[in-house]
């Protein structure tokens, strides 16, 4: 601690504390603690309770500084007030009275005094006193000089600041400042522009940061404080993997494993998988197979041209249950390059649902892939019934009119009739108004004709209700209107007859009630239904309690049948929103003959670089699906590409052990000789384009730097199997082959970081990745099937993942969302992986979102 | 079955497997073309790819099976066969311990059937 902070105590502070503030100022014996322990003398750090010199649980906080940090922050949050009653209250000064002094001083510009005080303060240091003064006395020249009192600004150059022998450059600019005044603006420090003088609080500051932090307590400096605990406790939780604004000052912030991915969200079915990689902007996902096809899936972008769904195969299913029923869920892509998901029903009885799905596509002569082979097994199981599952399925079906006899007495009817009596039948053209507000037209209808007994309204059919009169007078009455306008419609009135709403015999009835059964809750809108109804024929109306949603098992809308047969099944097909990122297929990418082993995307993730083991690179425009070229080499196999970072140049890794660069018109620009490319050898460009990484032997990777034409290595004991870049291009993960996992820091000298264990490698190439918030996390495949992420720092392993029956080959961290992560396996899906959110589902009407659940694997 | 990590051998003529063309053996490794397998004529080699100085679990390329006692035209030994990784094949075996003291010098080292091999580099 620097310096006396106060020569004598004001008299209005209690004597305890301005011993303390004295005998900590001196550095001398404090008042000795009552038990009379024996101390050193410069005992700050132990606690004492009766001096309360100390607070906080450990003793180490020292209160008078305590208090003066939070008075100043008090200050600087422009509560004044607060401030000084604290000073006062505590009886500790935020600055002590000299200081203040000096600082109203300075404020007011009272140049002279101020220079006085800041010898009083007694700050050890001369030259502190010294580049202090210097700089009032410059914020005093430049004054002078705004106020055109050039003179007296030539005086204090040189009399007051030139003897203070410092800074000498500095006085040569301020002199040159006299003789040219817009060389003033030129010095730089008084940066407002024009020739003046920087604001005196801007002086205080500087000056604050000159003068010791005891003697002027430096600005913001309690928040200081809380921005480095906060830091240290971001830095400590292990799981943190969310975006910055939730770190609250009231607990200590500790993430719970639930910000780590760890349930699936979705299964992708396809042939095997060996990669994945996600593009720049974390929104797509790529994966391999082993076939000579390559397949493509994309998140959160319509579907485009894929040509298999011509053939009518399906891409994509998974059998949904939700509340309105049991369906099954097909994502296709259409000519259009829309993406549909197709849901058909199960079906009851009337309805075929799947049986007419499996029906259709057996005579279009298509392998159902999976569902024929379960009905496959189902024919082998009971061969001896001879019938298919679809034609049993549909046995119970009724087409025909079956015509249903009762009799019934008069007197059965009495009862009703009496009550008829009072009835009338209100006709109104149900084209030209849209709802039928019975309500509203009971009350006006009531007004219009002065009703003193009650009305009772009941809807009929279309462009038909019911009106009760309770007197039958004013039935009466009413009936001889014969015509009413309400709610700017006209309104028939007839007598009620037993043909009243029946359909004259031989009359077909032209509308008709339509259950839709089956039907996803989440399609249950009014223009969607109103859709459909347009395709059954011409809508008319949507049921109420389907509309208030009261009736789920089906939604009921009435139709126009224009003549033909009543449909059957309805097939909604929905535009692929992906409201929660599901991910579905995008294109397949065939041309490759041999399988693909490499893939990377183009930084504007725009196109897509494959290359087949030992054979040529290809060029895929994403959007479109299409091959833009083919880049090979004559003689040898191409094992592994990648992109420049500017996006112009294509890289790729040869089996002759070189690395050969095109630009993107297939020219060929350079060719590096390695020491040795591995068959399968990875290969990445680091963002500045200039260092190249691939793996030169069998225990060490190369990182060749284009431009320097020099080269780093990385050198392990044992085999390095695959590698990977993290996004800051700062550290390189390596996987090796005795189930290890490497991280080394590649900036400047190559550096061994961590070393990452426990998951299971024998056989095969595993990959694992970066990921998570700020790259905090490493994952990675294993063989034993699982998925498993450790923290980075630490080196702990923080989640295995089950849920994969193969073992896990290759797993991908979305860069932009850090609770997505993918995994593709040997068991020829991939999951995707999402936060474990319990109560996703709320009761009642609507479920959030399409539901995923296993597709029965 | 995932991606299969394979080595690659250096030299310049080496042995692979006939079925999945993975290499096995340099030919600079060869002892002695001079022996008889179960199939035809084998030949000694003294280190296999990648065999020494790695232990037996970091293997790549081949794989070994258990220890068996088997009489060989040569006497009692004691033998591991030798599987390509990639394709289960039994390319030959590895002598891991010979009982008669003429065949001791065999221990340890390998024998390649040349009929499953292919030459490459010739």
């Amino acid at each position: 601690m620097g310096g006396v902070d106060d020569d004598e105590p004001p008299s209005k502070r209690m004597k305890l504390s301005s011993g303390e503030l004295r005998g900590l100022s001196n550095g001398s014996s404090l008042t000795e603690p009552v038990d009379g322990s024996l101390r050193d003398s410069m005992a700050c750090s132990l606690p004492s309770e009766e001096n309360e010199e100390m607070v906080g649980s450990r003793g180490i906080i020292k209160r008078v500084e305590f208090v003066r940090i939070i008075a100043k922050a008090l200050y600087s949050l422009g509560y004044t007030k607060s401030g000084a009653h604290l000073e006062e209250e505590s009886g500790i000064p935020l600055h002590s009275s000299v200081v203040s002094l000096f600082m109203n001083q300075i404020l007011d510009g009272n140049w002279d005094e101020s220079m006085l005080t800041l010898h009083k303060i007694g700050l050890p240091d001369e030259n502190i006193v010294k580049s202090a003064s210097f700089l009032i006395l410059e914020q005093k020249f430049f004054e002078l000089l705004d106020g055109e009192r050039v003179m007296e600004a030539l005086k204090t150059l040189r009399t007051e600041i030139v003897p203070l022998c410092i800074n000498s450059s500095k006085v040569c600019e301020l002199s040159s400042c006299i003789v040219s005044p817009s060389q003033s603006a030129l010095v730089g420090c008084h940066s407002q522009g024009a020739v003046r003088a920087k604001s005196r609080s801007k002086l205080l500051e500087e000056l604050q940061k000159l003068l010791p932090p005891t003697v002027m307590i430096p600005e913001r400096r309690l928040e200081h404080l809380v921005e480095q605990a906060l830091d240290l406790q971001r830095d400590a939780c292990m799981f943190h993997n969310s975006l910055e604004g939730e770190m609250s000052l009231y607990t200590d912030h500790q993430c719970g494993k639930d910000k780590i991915p760890s349930r699936t969200l979705q299964i992708l079915h396809e042939s095997e998988f060996f990669y994945i990689l996600p593009g720049e902007s974390g929104l797509k996902k790529m994966t391999l197979t082993m076939n000579p096809n390559n397949v493509a899936w994309q998140l959160k972008e319509p579907n485009m041209l894929d040509e298999s769904w011509k053939m009518g195969g399906l891409i994509r299913w998974c059998v949904m249950r939700t509340k309105g029923g049991c369906f099954l869920r097909l994502g296709v892509v259409d000519l259009e390059k829309k993406s549909f998901n197709i849901f058909i029903s199960k079906g009851r009885g009337v309805k075929g649902g799947w049986s007419s799905m499996a029906e259709t596509l057996w005579s279009l002569g298509v392998a159902t892939g999976r569902r024929e082979s379960q009905q496959d097994e189902a024919m082998l199981l009971k061969p001896i019934l001879g019938k298919t599952f679809t034609e049993v399925v549909q046995l119970p079906r009724s087409k025909g009119k079956v015509v249903v006899r009762v009799e019934v007495r008069e007197e059965d009817l009495s009862i009703n009739l009496n009550k008829l009596v009072h009835c009338l039948v209100g006709f109104w053209n149900p084209s030209s108004a849209r709802g039928d507000d019975l309500k509203s037209w009971g009350t006006q209808m009531a007004k219009i004709w002065g009703l003193k007994g009650k009305l009772g309204l009941a809807k009929l059919e279309r462009g038909k209700f019911l009106l009760e009169f309770e007197l039958l007078a004013e039935a009466k009455k009413a009936l001889n209107y014969g015509k009413i306008l309400v709610g700017g419609l006209l309104l028939r009135l007839e007598k009620w007859s037993p043909e009243t709403g029946c359909l004259v015999e031989g009359e077909k009835r032209n509308e008709a009630w339509v259950r839709i059964v089956g039907l996803p809750v989440s399609l249950w809108d009014r223009d969607i239904l109103r859709r459909v109804g347009e395709e059954c024929g011409g809508f008319l109306a949507v049921d109420n309690q389907t509309e208030k949603l009261e009736e789920l098992q089906w939604a009921s809308i009435l139709v126009k049948l224009n003549g033909e047969e009543l449909p059957n099944v309805v097939e909604i097909w929905v535009e692929e929103v992906n409201v929660n990122g599901g991910v579905s297929l995008k294109h397949k990418l065939s041309g490759h003959q041999k399988p693909v082993s490499h893939v990377s995307w183009s930084p504007d993730d725009r196109q897509l670089l494959t290359c087949g083991v030992e054979e040529a690179v290809r060029c895929w425009d994403v959007s479109s699906g299409e091959c833009l070229r083919i880049y090979e080499k004559a003689g040898v196999g191409l094992v592994s590409c990648g992109w420049s970072p500017d996006g112009k140049w294509v890289f790729a890794g040869i089996t002759d052990r070189s690395i050969c660069m095109w630009d993107l018109d297939g020219k060929e620009l350079e060719c590096w000789k390695g020491q040795r490319t591995l068959q399968i050898s990875d290969l990445e460009i680091a963002s500045n384009g200039n260092q190249i990484m691939s793996i030169c032997k069998d225990t060490a990777i190369l990182l060749f730097d284009r431009e320097a034409k020099a080269e780093k290595f990385i050198e392990e004991d044992h085999t390095i199997t695959s590698f990977s870049l993290s996004r800051d291009c700062r550290f390189l993960l390596v996987n090796l082959l005795n189930q290890e996992i490497h991280l080394w820091n590649i900036e400047g000298e190559a550096k061994f970081i961590a070393k990452y264990k426990g998951h299971k490698r024998e056989r095969f190439i595993i990959r694992s990745c970066f990921g998570g918030f700020e790259e905090a996390f490493i994952a990675s495949g294993s063989e034993d099937s699982q998925v498993y992420i450790w923290h980075k720092s630490s080196g702990e392993l923080i989640e295995v993942l089950p849920g994969h029956s193969g073992s896990v080959n290759c797993v991908s961290w979305n860069p932009a969302n850090p609770h997505m992560l993918a995994s593709a396996s040997d068991d020829r899906t991939i999951r995707i992986w999402g936060l474990n959110k319990i109560n996703m589902k709320r009761k009642g009407t609507h479920p959030n979102g399409t539901h995923y659940c296993n597709g029965g694997t | 079955m995932g991606r299969l990590f394979i080595e690659s051998l250096n030299g310049p003529k080496i042995f692979k497997c006939k079925c999945c063309k993975v290499d096995s053996a340099s030919h600079d490794d060869i002892i002695s073309k001079d022996f008889q397998g179960r199939y035809g004529r084998a030949y000694l080699f003294k280190n296999v790819i990648q065999f020494l100085p790695l232990p037996p679990s970091l293997q790549v390329n081949i794989s070994l099976g258990p220890n068996e006692d088997r009489h060989l035209m040569s006497g009692l030994h004691t033998v591991n066969d030798i599987y390509c990784s990639s394709c289960q094949q039994i390319l030959g075996w590895r002598y891991e311990k010979a009982y008669e003291e003429s065949e001791k010098y065999k221990e340890g080292l390998f024998i390649l059937e040349k009929e499953r091999m292919l030459k490459e580099g010739w």
